[in-house]
């Protein structure tokens, strides 16, 4: 071998590829350099005009230009510029099918992606570590909140981790919703700016009262940006994951279990000073896990006997693992759960009061469930079948035309309070209208609850009949591989 | 499954619509073997080698590689394979080491053992001096032993390279070809793809040729190279002074022996039996009565074989 010395590594041999690679190839970028130099020039010439006095007490650039240019130079380079590289990071590697070669590394999809978010996360640090000399040197001007300025930081190093989380899945769609996902991230812009300024001066008043609402209301917002990040990031997996990966497996694993406890705090605080919290915990995460049921849906995905040999799923209980595996099936089973969730949360929400008593019947907020479920699923079912013709996001896109095209058709005929059963959301409308109308109730109650049991039925028929290739594989497998794996 | 058979292939077929790309193809590779698959454009060779790396899924049949099936246990089984794809896209502002030092993570190579590995595939593949180059201002030639480079890191059992040569200089191609002959030297088991059958023929003991998604040939190089399309071999005999006369009479009026060709004073003539005994009493009788100064097997162009095969299989097929 030859004698040649051997260089040291520039990063810790022990960091993650994923992450080197992106932080090597970021940090070199024009665009991030730029910002890097750029950012310290301008606002050393602004704040140097500031603190030059053309009249006494009164500089050359007045303090508050210098904290719109500082904050508005932090939320363009965090939650503009950031996210928009995150846009094109994906795309690359599939285009160029490095990603192929990946998959016969040790690299799993999570560790690719997460590399790759971390990277992001890391140059919006560097970016917000440049600033902070400057947030300091505006306490000579006075009048400046350092604990508000702080928690600003925060929601908006949170802001940067969500946008960057769902640019990273969006990259690997077509361009026009590429283009889309820019346009709404400009015009987030003032979005962004609004909440962190009013939501620091909202949180740094609680935390300066010294109350346990700040301090949880801190921590929901940490959360919620873990949860969103996280399954955003489970979404952007699905580029690079092989068939044989289950990338339903984790987000579902994660949100379910959220919204149960969070429903069970709900169910336990009615009625208190943390009614209206709690209230609006679940509400939001009972959307998230919507919104992971319709994704997961309308996502191509296939069942393989290598996915009920894998050791995870084997760990999870019997009846839990309908719910975590790739497949139609499994995505709507998931959606069930989210439905009777949704139910127990209706139930919550609707009306119990201390003696835990509902003006509603049980049966009210089981057809609730069912219709929602009902609703939710048949599009999907439908778009399902046209899975080998289409590519990419086309199945998302016809499913909100559809939905959307429902909805105004559902709404039109709940103007004449005609429900029409089998068509999606059409009991489900009708129990929502009377959910604040007992005598609507009364009078189209037994109508509405047929026809969500009408509905069940030929939902479990649709499921079954369209997805006999799912059950197939279901079954206890007898194959080899599963002696293989038991003699090893 | 036999121990010194690396990757079994049993019944494996693909089909993209209407096209079966691969049409229940069966073959095996031992341990330390080099073996060529040999295919026109379209043949499936690219789509079966994608199947064996675990890239693509199988659609029919099994692979077997160290006796794990990939469907069943690709995360074992991707470890034991370096693949060397026919593309290569550059990563932007990423040098040479860098490149290597990415893979050399992403294998999970023990870091202790990382810079020392990234050093050895880098001597191996003479890039040493090109460490610091960005990996989108390479040559060709550079360009395919640095995707060598990445393919060693692992160490791998089972080295798959899809038209490793391709487009590739005269020098470049003997450089590789040299690259090749000191894995196998090592004792790597390669499959290579290419539809340059000249260089296969040079770097592999056995040759796979697939036709429109079948294969209608696996054997041992040597054997194909000398074996005429009647099964037989044939030989090339000259005498003294390039006189022919006396070797064709003799030829003539011994049983066995069927003149092919006369040409520039060898005689191209094919024996009826393979067994070399009988090959060697031939020899023994004709040098006892003629003066032979050389005798050996004659060896057709691989072209000609691919072709010979190809026209058998067609006709079989009618």
């Amino acid at each position: 071998m030859n004698s040649t010395k051997i260089k040291n590594a520039d990063f810790p041999l022990w960091w993650p590829s994923a992450l080197v690679k992106e932080l090597r190839q970021g940090l070199r970028t024009p665009l991030f350099i730029g910002a890097l130099c750029a950012a310290p020039i301008i606002l050393s010439i602004i704040f140097l005009f500031s603190f030059i006095e053309i009249k006494p007490n009164k500089g050359l650039m007045e303090p508050e230009v210098c904290n719109v240019v500082l904050w508005g130079l932090l939320v363009v380079s965090t939650c503009v510029l950031i996210p928009i590289r995150a846009l094109g990071s994906v795309t690359a590697e599939l285009t160029s099918k490095n990603i192929e070669l990946l998959l016969l590394t040790r690299q799993t999809s999570f560790r690719i992606v997460t590399g790759k978010w971390i990277s992001f996360m890391l140059q919006t640090l560097l970016m917000i570590s440049i600033t902070l000399p400057f947030i300091f040197i505006r306490y000579f001007y006075g009048d400046v909140n350092l604990l508000s300025d702080m928690i600003s930081i925060f929601l908006l190093f949170g802001c940067s981790a969500i946008l960057t989380a769902f640019g990273l899945w969006f990259s690997g769609f077509g361009g026009i919703l590429k283009t889309l996902f820019s346009l709404s991230v400009f015009s987030s812009i003032f979005g962004v700016t609004f909440l962190i300024t009013e939501g620091a001066n909202e949180l740094a008043n609680e935390l300066g009262n010294g109350t346990w609402d700040g301090i949880l209301f801190f921590f929901f917002i940490g959360l919620c940006v873990f949860i969103v990040s996280y399954i955003f990031i489970t979404f952007a997996r699905r580029w690079f994951a092989p068939a044989s990966e289950n990338t339903f497996f984790q987000a579902r694993k994660l949100i379910l279990p959220i919204v149960f406890v969070a429903l069970i705090v709900q169910y336990f605080t009615v009625d208190t000073s943390f009614d209206d919290f709690s209230m609006a915990i679940t509400g939001i995460s009972l959307w998230i896990a919507a919104f992971v049921a319709i994704i997961d849906m309308n996502t191509p995905s296939y069942l393989m006997p290598v996915h009920l040999t894998q050791k995870y799923v084997a760990k999870v209980p019997g009846f839990l693992k309908s719910l975590l595996l790739p497949g139609f099936p499994s995505a709507s089973y998931y959606m069930a759960a989210v439905s009777v969730l949704f139910g127990l949360y209706a139930y919550i929400m609707m009306g119990i009061d201390g003696s835990r008593c509902s003006e509603y019947p049980i049966i009210y907020y089981c057809a609730l469930a069912i219709s929602a479920w009902y609703m939710m699923m048949v599009p999907a079912l439908m778009i399902k079948m046209f899975w080998k013709n289409l590519k990419g996001s086309a199945p998302i896109v016809i499913y909100v035309a559809i939905s959307g095209a429902l909805s105004f058709f559902i709404g039109i005929m709940g103007m004449i309070e005609f429900y029409i059963p089998f068509i999606p959301g059409s009991s489900f409308a009708g129990l929502m209208t009377c959910s604040d109308n007992l005598t609507q109730w009364h009078e189209m109650g037994g109508y509405l609850i047929i026809a969500s049991l009408m509905e069940l039925v030929l939902g479990i028929v649709l499921l079954k009949s369209l997805n006999t290739e799912w059950y197939k594989v279901r079954k206890p497998s007898k194959a080899p591989q599963l002696s293989i794996e038991k003699s090893n | 499954m036999n121990d010194s058979v690396l990757l079994q292939v049993s019944n494996l077929s693909k089909t993209f619509g209407s096209l079966k790309a691969v049409d229940r193809i069966s073959f095996q590779i031992n341990r330390g073997q080099v073996v060529g698959l040999i295919g026109s454009n379209g043949a499936g060779k690219t789509t079966t080698m994608r199947m064996l790396a675990t890239i693509d899924p199988i659609e029919s049949g099994s692979i077997l590689i160290n006796g794990l099936d990939v469907e069943s246990f690709p995360e074992k089984v991707r470890p034991l394979i370096g693949w060397m794809p026919d593309y290569f896209h550059a990563y932007n502002n990423t040098s040479v080491r860098e490149y290597l030092d990415f893979f050399a993570r992403a294998y999970d190579l023990p870091p202790s053992l990382i810079l020392d590995r990234i050093q050895e595939v880098m001597d191996f593949t003479e890039l040493t001096e090109l460490e610091d180059r960005l990996i989108n201002k390479l040559s060709k030639g550079q360009t395919q032993r640095l995707c060598l480079a990445r393919t060693l890191i692992s160490d791998p059992q089972l080295l798959i390279l899809d038209e490793p040569a391709a487009g590739l200089d005269p020098k470049a191609r003997l450089e590789f070809r040299n690259l090749v002959q000191l894995l196998k030297e090592k004792g790597k088991t390669m499959l290579i793809s290419s539809h340059i059958l000249s260089e296969l023929g040079e770097m592999c003991d056995s040759l796979i040729f697939m036709d429109k998604g079948q294969i209608v040939h696996d054997g041992d190089k040597k054997e194909l190279l000398h074996r005429q399309d009647n099964g037989n071999y044939v030989y090339e005999i000259r005498l003294v002074n390039n006189v022919t006369e006396p070797l064709e009479n003799w030829l003539t009026v011994h049983p066995g022996w069927s003149i092919q060709s006369v040409s520039d004073g060898v005689v191209h003539a094919s024996f009826s039996a393979n067994d070399e005994s009988e090959v060697a009493e031939q020899l023994r009788l004709m040098c006892g009565e003629l003066p032979v100064v050389e005798f050996h097997h004659s060896t057709r162009l691989l072209e000609e074989v691919f072709v010979d095969i190809l026209r058998d299989k067609n006709a079989n097929s009618r």
